[in-house]
């Protein structure tokens, strides 16, 4: 009779214990770490944690963090990006040559590059790369679709053995930017495509040792569910104008382990106790380690508003199977607008964030400084503004409850995802927030799979919470705000625009993409800026302030708004050691 | 009213507390200060507020904000709220049905009371809790009710008539046995659209634990069944023509009836954990409305458990209430 429920209780006892270990660490219980320096510092030895197991090693196939987090210290591309400003740098090309209006791109590779088994690299691996790998509709890649521009895939061709040509049927101004993807041996992964088994290449399972990369780092052993080692690559070149820490080669560390921990709450533990270098801090995670930095030496470095946004949308899908009366609320701008004057976005960073945040009022991140522009009038909390909006679009009060003008009372279901805490919170605050000005809001936490199966396919929602990382590149967000987008949330895929402002975005997004100029190019941008602010379509809250604790034996620490607070891994050092005493 | 006074005379003192508890969360919102969805946003994850003595009456400090990182605050040096008894506050219905908003104590705006500290949206622990906890125990009653129905009549005519019949019931019984319960309970609640209102949801809650707890006590039923029916005075009742009906209600249950006093109080804790189960893992009741196991997976994260340890307390109260059901079913079983 006796119902018994032994993952609850385990979790609540894991809880409870939890709960005790921490009151002791408060008491002091833990010694403090003692650091000694090290000289010189040379051939260091970096470690960090990560939550899960990577699912490929084929720079290719992968998308996910997991994968392309590890991955980005093996592979390389022909640019990369800026952390500071997200402009192109060179990488593996020492120099290229735009012309032909902007529809070709001359690429120059570094001489004497070599693969980490010794192997030349040259334009060969790069024509083999992107003909033969990205451009192969048989192989499974996520980059394929960035390397297609007005339809066409972006021709390569080889003009000797270090000079590739890139090619477009019209200008496509973020093209250098799409170029930075990895290049991969030619002569180690001919074979899988003739064979056409590439989509099964250089999967986990394969000897970590037979990854033959270009990067600073290579691979030398990987446990499933314990630890990713990496060495030093001996054949590396650093790109040109990389200048080196003092002291110290590129790369400098000779070692990097990146420890699989599953679990966030197990990440933060080990990372006070000492265990890791790196440690990624989401905002209401400040209230533990900011008094215990110093005991644990580290330093916490705030990078300032980061890329990832939150927002608020509302489903203006025709095809939806939502009541009509409630579509016709969403499609009214005034009602939107009211909506983004009702937001306490101060609340939202102080309780959510512990004030670690920005109040956000456009589709641009303040910290993409070549596109940012700031747009009137600013959104701040102002239920009475809302109200009187309201009351504008047709909707009357009647104690404290709002109607529309055939009679129905504004109720409205926000789907949120469950898994993450802080957006449940944040959405009880819009709740609370939208009760003040009449709206009676459910909150509906949904699984994300289940979530995107509502929002995407059947259509069956009303009002979203969700958030999205930016991209550097307006253009990236094309997937969005282009009215033909997949993510266009409000109204995905629409065979035509339904609105006059969605037809002006969608071309505002094809001019930009021609456009070469960089200052015709940002106000081009600006306009799409003005016309998101004005419409509101997607309500922007607030973005988190990046933050990451670094341990203070690392060197070669640069925070930087775009690239987090390692501007290149072969610049990092360690310049101490925790000693146990 | 007679099963409380059946309580309060043979429950001991699990029983007086339990009952203290429940009447006490029946007119909860009046004992309360504070409704359980009013926010506070400039109270988030503050520590207890108690009422002090001085010469001019009783005070609260009022709290502000020092340091939104670490969530500390500090009393505003001079600046108190008085407290008052039956005064006016947050409006509700009584029983679902008396509109008042008369609290038994509250502090002048913006001070604020609070016994157990606030949660992340500066909401009254306090008064969550005692919210939470009638949810529970209306919950578990109903679950009770609804599992003893269906377990009593199957284990009864499975017993009583034995044969394919008591085949049937008993194997369909085993095979809800044989599913670890937390899944099936998932499984049930899956079958429901995830957004239902938080009333049909605990309705669900209550369906699903029915759903898996009526297999148990229906095996133990049918088994004193089959033991009462070769009891001669069973005998002498069938030879005189009384139907099942009557030998069931005349002659069955009042045998049984020690028994089943004793599994219902054990059976109860099995629902406010599953309850708790269930809305931890966010399929039960929804935020914003309180239940013992939402507010305890409120404080799941390391840090909230650093910051505002007393969001814990709904824990501590899960334990308590299944440790005083426990107790109770032992002592009216000792002492029957």
């Amino acid at each position: 009779m006796i119902v018994s429920f032994p993952s609850f209780f385990q979790r609540t006892v894991v809880v409870f214990s939890m709960a005790i270990l921490l009151s002791g660490c408060s008491r002091g219980s833990v010694a403090s770490l003692h650091l000694a320096p090290r000289n010189p510092v040379t051939g260091g030895h970096l470690s960090m944690d990560i939550l899960s197991d990577p699912k490929t090693f084929n720079p290719a196939l992968a998308s996910e963090t997991s994968s392309t987090q590890i991955l980005g210290y093996l592979f390389r591309g022909l640019t990369r990006e800026s952390p500071e400003d997200g402009s192109v740098k060179p990488d593996l090309a020492e120099k290229w040559r735009i012309s032909d209006g902007g529809r070709r791109v001359t690429f120059f590779l570094s001489r004497n590059l070599k693969w980490s088994d010794g192997a030349p690299l040259d334009g060969r691996d790069v024509l083999f790369t992107y003909r033969d790998v990205y451009n192969n509709p048989k192989v499974a890649t996520p980059i394929r679709g960035l390397l297609t521009v007005a339809g066409k895939p972006i021709q390569v061709s080889l003009k000797d053995d270090y000079t590739v040509v890139f090619e477009t049927s019209v200008p496509f101004a973020p093209l250098l930017e799409e170029l930075g993807a990895e290049i991969l041996p030619r002569h180690i992964l001919a074979p899988a495509i003739s064979s056409g088994k590439f989509n099964q290449a250089w999967s986990i399972r394969e000897n970590p040792r037979n990854i033959v990369g270009d990067g600073p780092f290579m691979m030398t052993r990987y446990v499933p569910g314990q630890i990713v080692s990496l060495a030093v690559n001996p054949h590396y070149t650093p790109p040109p104008g990389l200048e080196p820490s003092p002291g110290c080669p590129l790369p400098c560390l000779s070692s990097i382990d990146l420890r699989i921990v599953g679990d966030a709450n197990s990440q933060l533990v080990r990372f006070l106790a000492g265990k890791g270098d790196l440690y990624g801090v989401s905002p209401n995670e400040m209230s533990l380690l900011k008094p215990a930095a110093k005991r644990a030496a580290f330093t916490l470095f705030t990078r300032g508003p980061g890329l990832s946004e939150s927002f608020l949308t509302f489903n203006q899908n025709p095809r939806s199977p939502i009541a009509a009366y409630k579509r016709a609320w969403f499609v009214s701008r005034k009602f939107r607008e009211a909506i983004a004057w009702s937001i306490d976005r101060k609340a939202m960073i102080s309780i959510v964030l512990n004030g670690m945040g920005e109040p956000i009022y456009g589709p641009v991140s303040p910290s993409v400084r070549a596109f940012y522009h700031q747009t009137y009038p600013i959104y701040r909390h102002d239920p009475q503004k809302a109200r009187d909006l309201l009351i504008k679009a047709g909707f009357h009060l009647e104690r404290g409850r709002l109607f529309d003008a055939s009679g129905h009372a504004v109720e409205i279901v926000l789907l949120t995802n469950v898994e993450s805490p802080q957006r449940m919170l944040m959405a009880q605050i819009i709740q609370s927030n939208l009760l003040d000005v009449g709206i009676k809001v459910r909150v509906v936490g949904l699984q994300f799979n289940m979530l995107a199966t509502n929002v995407m396919t059947s259509f069956n929602w009303e009002m979203l919470l969700f958030g999205l990382t930016g991209v550097t590149d307006p253009h990236g967000d094309a997937a969005v705000w282009k009215s033909s987008g997949f993510l266009h949330l409000w109204n995905p895929r629409e065979k035509k625009p339904q609105e006059p402002w969605e037809a002006e975005i969608d071309s505002l997004f094809e001019q930009g993409s021609l456009e070469m100029n960089p200052a015709k190019r940002k106000k081009i941008y600006d306009k799409w800026q003005e016309i998101a602010h004005h419409e509101l379509p997607m309500v922007d809250l607030v973005t988190p302030d990046g933050i990451t604790a670094v341990r203070k034996t690392l060197g070669g620490i640069r925070p930087s708004p775009l690239g987090g607070v390692v501007p290149h891994i072969t610049q990092v050092f360690q310049k101490a050691r925790i000693v146990h005493s | 009213m007679t099963a409380a006074r059946k309580i309060l005379a043979k429950g001991g003192l699990a029983g007086k507390i339990l009952l203290l508890l429940f009447s006490a969360s029946l007119v909860g919102e009046f004992l309360v200060p504070y409704g359980y969805n009013d926010v506070r946003f400039d109270l988030s994850y503050a520590p207890a507020i108690f009422p002090e003595m001085t010469t001019s009456g009783i005070i609260v400090p009022v709290l502000e904000q020092v340091d939104p990182v670490t969530r500390s605050y500090r009393p505003v040096p001079g600046k108190t709220a008085r407290v008052h008894f039956f005064c006016r506050g947050d409006r509700y219905h009584l029983f679902g049905i008396f509109p008042s908003d008369r609290h038994l104590v509250c502090a002048d705006s913006p001070g604020r009371i609070s016994f157990l500290g606030s949660d992340a949206l500066g909401r009254d622990l306090f008064s969550r809790l005692v919210i939470g906890m009638r949810l529970s125990f209306l919950l578990s009653l109903f679950g009770v009710a609804i599992s003893f129905l269906f377990g009593v009549t199957a284990g009864l005519v499975s017993g009583y008539w034995g044969g394919w019949i008591d085949s049937v019931i008993m194997r369909t019984g085993e095979v809800f046995m044989a599913i670890p319960s937390l899944y099936l309970l998932m499984g049930f609640r899956a079958l429901f659209p995830p957004g239902i209102p938080s009333g049909e949801a605990a309705l669900v809650i209550t369906g699903a634990l029915a759903l898996v707890g009526w297999a148990g006590l229906a095996r133990v039923i049918r088994g004193v069944t089959m033991s009462l029916v070769r009891e001669d005075y069973i005998l002498a009742a069938r030879a005189s023509g009384a139907t099942p009906r009557e030998i069931f209600i005349n002659h069955l249950l009042p045998n049984m009836s020690p028994y089943l006093v004793v599994a219902v109080t054990l059976s109860v804790p099995g629902f406010i954990v599953g309850e708790a189960g269930l809305s931890f893992l966010g399929l039960g009741i929804a935020p914003p409305h309180p239940s013992l196991g939402n507010m305890l997976a409120d404080a799941q994260s390391l840090t909230v458990m650093r910051t505002a340890p007393w969001l814990l307390v709904s824990g501590f109260l899960v334990v308590l209430l299944v440790l005083l059901f426990n107790r109770l079913g032992d002592h009216i079983r000792e002492n029957d």
